[in-house]
């Protein structure tokens, strides 16, 4: 299993890069995706994503559809896609802590 | 890795797994030219020295008697499956039926990535993603409705409508995340008064099996397409646009299914190239041309929808594409790169590496693919399968600093559409 590190704190991930356990979350990964994703700061918009999907996964399993998604945020696709440029089934799922999608997202 | 004991190679060949496709593959009469790895984009890339295989050595392992070393390399799976080796090779060497039996005989828990993940997830769920029915009935209506407002008005979703002309799969990844992009297609259909429908069960487009060489899915995935075609009783089935689940479809069709389709049964299936162009050259849907003035534009060949129907099937994908482009554009601005047709370099997502892990290898793969389309110094290029879209868009562009609009061909069409009012 790998292993990356970032500020002193060491994440198991997946071949893919994302977190192999969800309850291993926390700000510093969040902190290390950004740099990934290439994305300068984080602002309440990001968070707000963030929040829900980790809501909808804790109660359903999976990750929400992105539809599902800007209907409860109120983002329309587009702007989801310019908070997360490498969109929302990669770039804010792993933020997220989530798995990654089992789809050609 | 054990040293070669070239006293006990012969009888190594013989107890392979591999033993049939020696001489089924034609490997038997590879003269080691190298036609194959000099093609191939793979050969020499700087992210996969650490193995430092390519389509010439690969070969030799299975002759050698190495065929474990081949099935626990990383080889077969950053392959994209562009047929270019099987095009070029000489000698008719079926190259890629030995890296998809290296792919099949990987334990599925050390399938890289999410790929195997996915199979199972669309043999549980009747699609990748795990999109429960009732989110995707709802969402589907919910985006049908918005259609009608902004464009289409009246348009509905022909949720498993019986005695349908045609039958349409959906992408789950359009399902999921790149839901607008679904109007396209519904734009079109709706313009050419077309009847078709879409199953609310079993809908997934796409063949996570061929990607896995998990043979046993792919048929079952395919299966259900057929099954939907006749509980639906649609006339005909549009093979899907994604290129390897077109391919995926087709193989089994043509291997298990094709008693099901001929005029004896009332079933058919075609490409999507088929039904635009029949749409366009009938006059059911009509283009302006205007949309697109003075573009620069050139047409990326993906491998499946190309070069692989033609292999397979002798089909010609590559002038209906083009074809279809002239009813939308004006051919003065067209550029043809400089390797099309049966000599196009592949994107380097075909085969499961979209979704799959090596990200550093697909990149690298693509590097021929951006050198064509800067030479043509277009302004946007039109591709006709989601991978390749993906993958030229989201990936490449950035990685090569590469400037250009990426488009659908069904997407290009549905923009220049002419709406009756």
């Amino acid at each position: 299993m790998a292993v990356v590190e970032h500020k002193g704190k060491t994440f198991e991930v997946d071949e893919d890069g994302f977190l192999q356990d969800l309850d291993s979350w926390g700000p510093d990964w969040v902190d290390f995706v950004k740099e990934s994703e290439g994305i300068h700061e984080l602002n309440d918009d990001h968070w707000k994503v963030i929040n829900i999907l980790q809501d909808y996964f804790k109660k359903n399993g999976i990750a929400p559809m992105v539809r599902i998604l800007s209907k409860v945020t109120g983002f329309k696709l587009k702007y989801i896609y310019e908070l997360f440029p490498s969109g929302p089934g990669k770039g804010a799922c792993k933020m997220a802590g989530l798995p990654k999608p089992t789809g050609c997202v | 890795m054990e040293a070669l004991d070239f006293m006990t190679i012969t009888q190594k060949r013989r107890d392979s797994r591999f033993a049939d496709l020696i001489t089924a593959a034609h490997v038997n009469v590879c003269y080691t030219c190298g036609t194959c790895s000099g093609g191939c984009p793979l050969t020499g890339m700087e992210s996969t020295r650490d193995e430092h295989l390519d389509c010439r050595k690969a070969l030799r392992m299975v002759l050698l008697g190495m065929e474990q070393e081949l099935i626990d390399a990383r080889f077969p799976w950053i392959c994209t499956a562009c047929y270019r080796c099987v095009a070029g090779c000489p000698m008719g060497v079926h190259l890629t039926e030995i890296w998809y039996r290296a792919k099949a005989l990987r334990p599925r828990d050390q399938v890289p990535g999410v790929l195997h993940k996915g199979v199972e997830m669309c043999l549980q769920t009747g699609n990748n993603m795990g999109i429960p029915t009732e989110d995707y009935v709802e969402t589907m209506q919910d985006l049908a409705e918005e259609l009608a407002e902004e464009e289409c008005p009246g348009f509905e979703i022909p949720l498993d409508k019986v005695g349908a002309e045609y039958l349409f799969f959906e992408n789950s990844k359009e399902v999921f995340a790149d839901y607008e992009d679904l109007k396209w297609w519904w734009k079109i259909f709706y313009a050419a008064k077309a009847d078709w429908t879409t199953s609310s069960t079993n809908w997934e487009s796409v063949d996570w099996g061929l990607f896995t060489c998990n043979w046993e899915a792919s048929k079952e995935i395919a299966r259900r397409k057929v099954e939907n075609m006749k509980r639906l009783q649609a006339k005909t089935m549009i093979l899907p646009d994604c290129g390897g689940a077109s391919m995926g479809t087709r193989l089994n069709i043509e291997q298990y299914f094709k008693h099901e389709f001929g005029p004896e049964t009332g079933h058919d299936y075609v490409y999507f190239f088929d039904v635009l162009l029949n749409f366009l050259q009938q006059g059911r849907i009509r283009v302006d041309k205007s949309v697109h003035a003075d573009q620069i534009f050139t047409w990326h060949d993906s491998c499946k929808h190309g070069r692989v129907a033609r292999i397979y099937w002798g089909d010609d994908c590559f002038d209906k594409a083009r074809e279809i482009l002239s009813y939308c554009f004006d051919m003065k601005n067209f550029r043809e790169m400089p390797h099309n047709r049966m000599n196009a370099y592949c994107c380097g997502a075909g085969a499961g590496n979209w979704p799959g892990p090596f990200q550093a290898e697909k990149t690298e793969h693509g590097r021929y693919k951006v050198e064509d389309i800067k030479a043509t110094g277009a302004e946007l290029v039109v591709v006709g399968c989601s991978n390749c879209r993906d993958q030229i868009m989201r990936n490449l562009r950035k990685a090569y600093d590469l400037d250009i609009e990426v488009k659908y061909l069904w997407e290009v069409v549905a923009d220049a559409l002419i709406l009756e009012g």
